[in-house]
């Protein structure tokens, strides 16, 4: 191996280091002294989504939320985790609440005296009307200061039969995203 | 000397490299999660028939005779009502209802206000107004709709059957005998936007 070459494996070496080391820098918490690693954070706007009562086969809850990054970076939201605080026959796979969700590129508008909303701008489908509970890969990208306008759509079967009255079902819609690598 | 130098930029190349690669494996299993709660409760309705006479037999009947049955039906629950319908059946069964034009018919009234009963045997006058919930019809059907109810919460519905046995029935409607069954079903309003 000669000396240039080897040089140039050192430059390339050493800049992929300080590329990498950078980003981590971003992510130290200096204020307490110490190296911390802290990626950019998901969050939500809203942590409770306003309750629905008095739902009828047939009906569709519409409710939006917004995610948004926190910190430098960008991320990826992979995945949608619903799983039933308090579960009952509305999460039944077959008769039971369906889910679907939208993103559209600007803040979701509801329309007059109803609950419902139309987007005015792209609209993405990331999930179609599946059972409510289970794990939805979705693929978001979300950068720095962008927020992801989603609209939930949960509907209740007009099949849902007498024994789905009265039933209460508390869920937990949880968004997973990973950091991704800084170019 | 020059080999010297050449092992020690070497070694440097791949610690350098060894710490890029280290520093992107780290930073890709960052992730981040954040969730939301959400609580949906489903309604209930409920159709009841707190009084009736429907239950209460005639025997014997004689062709041109009417018998009168009050009930009274009511609403409940935290869910709408679109409709209401009735459906009747017979078992055993005889020509008094098989027969649609000269077997037993029936017609369905609405009084605003609990009907006065007299009897038995039963007839019925209206203290208030009176509305038509069915239109005279052959006794036996399925999903009849029934007009003029008023389907709300909490609410009762004051209805009389007029259950006639026309006067031209002939012979062969002696000695028959029906059991009726009447099935009154609510339906919910229709699936909306919440």
């Amino acid at each position: 191996m000669s000396g240039k070459l080897l040089k140039s494996a050192v430059v390339v070496g050493t800049a992929s280091s300080f590329a990498v080391l950078g980003a981590a820098a971003d992510l130290a918490d200096a204020s307490r002294g110490r190296l911390q690693a802290k990626g950019p954070q998901l969050l939500i706007a809203g942590r409770n989504v306003q309750r629905a009562r008095a739902v009828a086969p047939g009906d569709s809850i519409e409710r939006t939320i917004v995610l948004r990054v926190r910190g430098r970076g960008e991320l990826r939201v992979v995945a949608l985790a619903v799983k039933a605080k308090r579960a009952s026959l509305l999460t039944d796979r077959t008769q039971g609440l369906r889910l679907s969700m939208v993103r559209c590129s600007r803040r979701w508008k509801r329309r007059l005296r109803a609950h419902s909303y139309t987007c005015r701008g792209r609209r993405t489908r990331l999930v179609t009307r599946k059972p409510v509970l289970g794990r939805r890969r979705l693929g978001l990208r979300l950068r720095r200061g962008e927020k992801a306008y989603l609209r939930l759509t949960l509907t209740l079967p007009t099949r849902a039969g007498n024994a789905l009255e009265g039933q209460t079902s508390t869920l937990v819609y949880r968004f997973r995203a990973v950091a991704q690598a800084t170019r | 000397m020059r080999l010297s130098l050449q092992k020690i930029v070497l070694s440097i190349a791949i610690v350098g490299a060894a710490a890029g690669i280290a520093g992107l494996g780290t930073f890709a299993t960052f992730t981040s999660s954040t969730s939301a709660t959400h609580t949906i409760a489903s309604g209930t309705l409920s159709l009841t028939a707190p009084f009736s006479r429907l239950g209460t037999g005639a025997s014997p009947i004689a062709a041109g005779d009417t018998m009168q049955r009050a009930i009274d039906l009511s609403y409940a629950g935290s869910i709408a009502f679109s409709t209401v319908t009735l459906t009747t059946s017979a078992s055993p069964s005889s020509l008094l209802d098989t027969d649609a034009t000269n077997g037993l018919q029936m017609v369905i009234d609405k009084c605003s206000v609990a009907w006065t009963e007299s009897g038995p045997p039963y007839t019925y006058t209206c203290g208030g107004s009176t509305s038509s919930v069915l239109a005279s019809r052959a006794l036996i059907g399925t999903d009849l709709a029934l007009t003029n109810l008023t389907l709300t919460a909490g609410a009762t519905d004051h209805l009389r059957a007029t259950i006639t046995f026309p006067s031209a029935a002939g012979n062969t409607f002696q000695n028959q005998s029906s059991t009726l069954s009447y099935a009154f079903t609510g339906t919910q309003r229709a699936g909306q936007s919440q």
